[in-house]
């Protein structure tokens, strides 16, 4: 790390070997998710042809479908770690909008979007109560969120009488077998291309008006934009459509590339990411969250809506619980009340490994996406790796996660220490 | 000074990986020589099936936190060790079934020959196996079933045989009659409902009672607070059923605790028979006898080898048990054959021959 101090090395190979060292700091999260890549395909085990198994396109296919819910839930975590709070509560509101999504659909036979809004709209609530337990009456993030976890968790078990949510499981319910099971059952869990026309004219709208937003609002957008169409005042409307028509082009054959293979789960995870990204980058409450856990008091001195920030930050961290919840309902093909334990370690590490820190007012949710794919693939990695044809075992891949957070906070205080 | 410490978490990574590698070695069993090891990895040259290039069976584990499942994985791979044909590999899905999805995929991603699961829940498990079945991998299930008939071979062992073979043992014990309490794996689990049933049948129209049957959730120390409770209910307590044999384990330490003596005259029977477990109360005469539950580890292996060399294998085989006492417990019980439906075939616990 001293090699980027000036003067350290000859005057000819220094500039490049500088910037290039620089660059490499500046963009240390998708560098770490490389050098994953890179050690996923050195020992991340073979196929029987010989060929590594991280350069089979399933592979990275199930590492985004089988770390969905983590990815959703630490959306949310990551804005409310920016006010310097915590949120212990999103694996258990998981488990009770999952529960009660399979009770609507199952039991209820509402149908799946009225579920949907209602498991979703469960975890918002809870959210709405934690935000306002925090900042209207002062409990602390750790003290509130723990409360909701633990009655979450006996809500979940309350509504199902300890029981796992499946078709037929009482005779009043709706859904008498596995075949009768609403098609988003199977849907979430298939790929995106088998859903045919209907999703894809949602899509495309969608993606356009991410690819305007990006365009108008991010940095790097719009140097890219002004690179690729020129930025002087003339014709500044028809260049604008022109860019943006483009930048929804790209992402249209992209999302349409990988159809066939991805699964809503997968963009529902990318999609929460990048969407809170931008949430956070673009908008005034984004501003407001950098401001709350850099210093609240001072924040609040000079105007910001501090509690109300603080609640829409734990609403929308229930939101996504909630929408985690209704993934995991299609996952496992039942409504299971224990759902979701210890899945708000897993987000919290996400957040964590991506660089945002614990003490507030540092970070964003772009890096938290990098953070989830490095543990994802990290997962991976160690699911896959045979010593002696033999797979490793709880405790060594424990022992190895542990010290990958570890290792993510040390390169990540490193650079901090040197800024 | 933080260069340092990176560098330190780093070196123990590497550590942790590779000591956690060494810490397996491959073959206890067999002869040890230089072609031992390379005997079980799996190459690409020749024929599939032999010493040099056997069989890859990928075993997904549901939770590998129970003894009971130990037990299932040591029969595995006792069975892989005298089997060179096949080459086993494990995975332990920690008791979630969203993680023993992914190993399945994996499984699949990997090409194995074949996939053995004890599945964690029946329905998250359906659609994985059915897509393994799908991709043309044969797929034994042991132990717990899917909710689907889209598998090879399922090979499991009768709780409700195995309570009723109980329940006719102690009646026999106790001459007909007597006060019996019943200590019960968690309610909500199908083998507890069936170790229940069963064993009213077996005491049926015989003078045995159950005065009290408690839920211990399969734990001993529910099941020692259950049986302090009960014993100051009771003077006349003349055998305990436990449904498996931790919780018998935890009656006849809360018998003994009590202080009267009576852990010396009240039978306690339980289920399971894992060798830290059971047979060891049975040896020690703390338990009068507990009744084997197989894994269907080694008949897996047998299947396994029947499949993949094209022979039929029946869809459902029915494992037996054995009753284990402190006069047989040496001899490793004495085998119950499965009381099956003609057009089933059976594999009595401990006496089936080698495969083929």
């Amino acid at each position: 790390m001293d090699e980027l101090r000036p003067g350290t090395e000859g005057p000819g190979s220094s500039s490049l070997a500088r910037r290039a060292l620089a660059l490499a700091g500046e963009y240390r999260g998708p560098v770490a998710l490389v050098v994953v890549l890179v050690v996923g395909i050195l020992i991340g085990g073979r196929t029987p042809d010989g060929r590594p198994v991280f350069l089979t396109g399933s592979t990275h296919v199930s590492v985004f479908f089988e770390y969905a819910e983590y990815g959703i839930l630490a959306a949310g975590m990551t804005l409310v770690i920016l006010t310097g709070g915590i949120d212990l509560s999103v694996g258990s509101v998981l488990g009770l909008s999952s529960v009660i999504f399979a009770i609507l659909t199952l039991g209820c036979g509402w149908s799946s979007q009225w579920a949907a809004l209602a498991a979703a709209g469960v975890g918002a609530v809870c959210g709405l109560i934690n935000g306002i337990l925090i900042s209207r009456l002062r409990f602390q993030p750790f003290v509130a969120t723990l409360a909701m976890m633990v009655v979450a968790r006996g809500l979940a078990k309350q509504v199902t009488g300890h029981r796992k949510i499946a078709p037929a499981l009482d005779p009043w319910y709706h859904v008498r077998s596995l075949s009768e099971m609403p098609p988003i059952y199977k849907g979430m869990m298939s790929p995106l291309a088998k859903h045919g026309i209907a999703v894809t004219v949602l899509v495309v709208p969608a993606l356009i008006i991410v690819a305007a937003a990006f365009f108008r609002y991010t940095v790097t957008g719009r140097a890219l934009d002004a690179r690729l169409f020129g930025s002087s005042p003339a014709g500044r409307t028809a260049r604008a459509t022109l860019s943006i028509g483009a930048w929804a082009i790209a992402l249209g054959l992209t999302v349409w590339g990988l159809a066939p293979y991805l699964q809503p789960a997968s963009f529902l995870f990318v999609s929460s990411l990048l969407l809170m990204a931008l949430v956070v980058k673009v908008t005034r409450f984004g501003r407001h969250l950098y401001a709350i856990g850099g210093n609240e008091e001072a924040a609040r001195l000079s105007g910001v809506p501090v509690a109300r920030s603080k609640v829409l930050a734990y609403v929308l961290c229930g939101l996504f619980s909630g929408l985690a919840g209704i993934v995991t309902t299609c996952r496992l093909q039942l409504g299971n009340p224990e759902a979701g334990a210890t899945y708000e370690l897993d987000a919290i590490a996400a957040v964590v490994i991506g660089g945002t820190s614990l003490m507030g007012g540092r970070g964003s949710v772009a890096l938290t996406l990098v953070g989830a794919l490095i543990m994802g693939y990290a997962n991976k990695i160690l699911s896959n790796i045979q010593i002696h044809g033999q797979f490793l075992q709880d405790g060594a891949k424990l022992l190895a996660k542990g010290m990958i957070i570890v290792l993510a906070v040390l390169v990540q205080e490193a650079r901090r220490r040197r800024a | 000074m933080r260069r340092m410490a990176v560098l330190v978490v780093a070196l123990a990574l590497a550590l942790a990986i590779g000591a956690a590698g060494c810490s397996k070695p491959q073959q206890e069993g067999t002869p040890a020589g230089p072609s031992a090891t390379q005997t079980k990895m799996p190459t690409d040259t020749g024929k599939k099936g032999t010493a040099a290039n056997p069989w890859v069976i990928g075993m997904s584990q549901c939770n590998l936190g129970e003894p009971w499942r130990i037990r299932m994985n040591d029969d595995i791979k006792k069975a892989d060790e005298a089997t060179p044909q096949v080459t086993v590999q494990f995975k332990d899905a920690q008791g979630k079934e969203d993680q023993q999805q992914a190993q399945v995929q994996e499984f699949i991603d990997a090409k194995v020959d074949l996939l053995i699961i004890s599945p964690k829940e029946a329905i998250p498990l359906t659609a994985p196996v059915e897509k393994a079945m799908d991709a043309g991998i044969p797929v034994i299930v042991l132990d717990r079933k899917i909710a689907s008939d889209k598998y090879t071979c399922f090979i499991g062992a009768d709780n409700t045989a195995i309570g009723r073979e109980a329940g006719k043992y102690l009646v026999k014990l106790l001459g007909g009659q007597g006060n019996v309490v019943e200590l019960r794996g968690l309610e909500t689990s199908t083998p507890a409902g069936e170790r229940h049933r069963g064993f009213v049948q077996g005491i049926a129209g015989s003078g045995l009672k159950i005065i009290a049957s408690k839920d211990c959730q399969w734990f001993e120390d529910v099941a020692q607070k259950e049986m302090a409770t009960i014993l100051s209910r009771y003077d006349k307590i003349d055998a305990v059923y436990g449904h498996n044999d931790p919780s018998a384990h935890g009656a006849y330490v809360a018998a003994e605790q009590e202080g009267k003596g009576r852990e010396k005259t009240i039978k306690f029977i339980g289920i399971d028979g894992n060798v830290d477990e059971g047979l060891r109360y049975v040896k020690e005469g703390l338990l009068a006898a507990t009744f084997d539950y197989p894994t269907g580890g080694k008949e897996a292996i047998e299947t396994a080898v029947k499949i993949l060399s094209g022979e039929e294998v029946p869809k459902k085989i029915t494992l037996g048990t054995a009753l284990i006492t402190p006069e047989n417990v040496d001899r490793g019980g004495e085998p119950i054959a499965p009381l099956v439906p003609p057009d089933e075939p059976t594999a009595a616990g401990t006496s089936t021959g080698p495969g083929q």
